[in-house]
């Protein structure tokens, strides 16, 4: 796929505005944030990419005047790059770290197990909990996220992590569908003005009919 | 598996339920062809899913030809003609059966016993046939079906998410066999993975009550008398179909996309809502 205009899922000859929501609905579904600690992040930052270059593409392609709405837009994907993964500290756990940022993943466990229960410190239980999070193990990720935020209520990472389990947890994924509301959008179901005046000179139209009035002037 | 993975027909266009069912039948008829009519009582809503998701991604679009339904002769319906994704898929419906059977016997104390012990030889022999043609396939399957009975079996305490890992490493096997995209396999693999565990946590919670009786395992057991058991049911449920949705907005799926998500954002969340109305907690209300 390399039509940018399909990969943000619009016809051509959308307009800006269309296009527009297209880019923040995507960015939005595949921002950093909710793919945080899932094997698929990478995978989605590259999407985010793509997505990314086929809105500055279409942009690119039409008038100046109609491109000055990027600022606000672009909000959403501004960071997504900037960091690495495991960009935000260096601890005690960093050997652990790099073995996980290469990828393995059983590896990283053997590790942590070998650290002994007294010497788990909340570090331990995020990174315990990401292992159990790639591994698909998501009721024990669950409760290691929340042990690790306990013991580092200020913790970013930490608490992004359980967060984004959590909003799942309560149903929060629905929101990331939005091609279901594609086709709908783009035959436009919604009211504006144009469509109140048309519904009222209808309904005098069939007034006038059966000899009454809805509006007096015509 | 069996057949949670379903559509929520309420919400689909008629255009694609039609699609759909026109998936199934073509299962239901290369099952009949390839093994017997009997075998087509092997079919499931869970494996027309995968055929579903495995055309979805297949290059070409699938040839449809109209064909007449033996057992309803009055209706046409749109099948497809990809007979190699086709076969797999049912030697794969024979293969989980044939395991399923096995483990019924094994289970059961009643009449029941007796149904499945006759039914056996028949469907060993159809078994053979499978396993000769897809041995991918019988060595996933096995392996899990072993795997569970080890950790059913075993005395300690098992977790959620270690009962349901045999079930859940099934699928996604399943799910990527055959693929060669690398990033289709990672998606497909966490897809299964994450839709094989939501079946097997949703199997136990639909059996709960009855295996408890039955002093059989279930990954649930542990927790019957709490009070808050279908909240802590839902949140895990749903928690699951969370990262099925996650894998699933990857894919790169070339058709199909409505029907998919159909199932995943409505048909998955209908089923939990009918299990969890068992315990009280969740409506069982239909759309209007």
């Amino acid at each position: 796929m390399s039509n940018p205009y399909e990969i943000l899922g619009v016809p051509e000859n959308a307009s800006i505005e269309q296009v527009r929501q297209a880019y923040k609905d995507l960015t939005r579904k595949f921002s950093k944030e909710k793919y945080e600690g899932n094997p698929l992040s990478e995978m989605a930052q590259r999407r985010m990419k793509e997505i990314d270059d086929a809105y500055d593409e279409i942009i690119a392609g039409r008038s100046i005047y109609e491109a000055t709405g990027r600022q606000s837009a672009g909000a959403y994907g501004a960071d997504h790059f900037s960091q690495n993964e495991f960009g935000y500290s260096k601890s005690e756990f960093t050997y652990i770290r790099d073995t996980l940022n290469s990828g393995r993943i059983n590896d990283a466990e053997t590790l942590l197990d070998g650290i002994p229960p007294n010497a788990r410190t909340a570090e331990w239980f995020f990174l315990k909990g990401f292992v159990q999070h790639r591994k698909g193990w998501m009721e024990e990720a669950y409760k290691n996220y929340e042990m690790a935020v306990r013991m580092e209520p200020n913790n970013r990472e930490y608490a992004a992590a359980l967060n984004n389990v959590y909003s799942s947890r309560s149903g929060g994924y629905k929101t990331a569908r939005t091609h279901k509301h594609d086709a709908d959008c783009l035959g436009c179901n919604c009211c504006d003005p144009c469509d109140i005046c048309t519904g009222l000179i209808c309904a005098d139209c069939c007034c006038e009919c059966f000899g009454g009035d809805l509006i007096s002037c015509c | 598996m069996t057949g949670y993975i379903r559509i929520n027909k309420a919400e689909l266009k008629v255009k694609e339920y039609e699609t759909y069912k026109g998936l199934y039948c073509s299962l239901c008829k290369n099952l009949g062809r390839r093994y017997t009519p009997l075998a087509q009582l092997f079919l499931s809503y869970d494996l027309a899913f995968l055929l579903l998701l495995r055309l979805s991604l297949a290059d070409n679009c699938p040839e449809i030809v109209k064909k007449r339904c033996s057992y309803n002769p009055t209706v046409k319906c749109a099948c497809v003609k990809e007979e190699n994704i086709l076969n797999s898929v049912s030697d794969l419906a024979i293969i989980i059966s044939f395991f399923k059977i096995k483990d019924n016997i094994q289970d059961e104390h009643s009449i029941k016993k007796l149904a499945y012990i006759l039914f056996l030889p028949i469907v060993a022999c159809m078994y053979r046939k499978a396993r000769k043609n897809a041995p991918g396939f019988d060595k996933i399957v096995s392996d899990s079906v072993a795997r569970q009975r080890a950790l059913e079996t075993q005395s300690d305490a098992v977790c959620v998410d270690a009962a349901a890992e045999p079930s859940a490493f099934a699928l996604s096997k399943i799910f990527s066999h055959n693929l060669s995209d690398t990033e289709q396999i990672e998606l497909m693999s966490r897809l299964g993975y994450m839709l094989g565990r939501w079946v097997y946590l949703i199997d136990a919670a639909d059996d709960l009550h009855e295996d408890c009786e039955n002093d059989n395992f279930n990954a649930f057991a542990p927790e019957i008398n709490s009070p808050d058991l279908c909240s802590s049911l839902e949140r895990i449920l749903e928690t699951t179909v969370g990262e099925i949705s996650l894998a699933f907005e990857l894919l790169p799926v070339k058709r199909y996309r409505n029907i998919i998500s159909n199932i995943i954002y409505d048909g998955l969340n209908q089923a939990q809502n009918k299990v969890l109305s068992k315990y009280g907690g969740v409506s069982n209300e239909q759309p209007l």
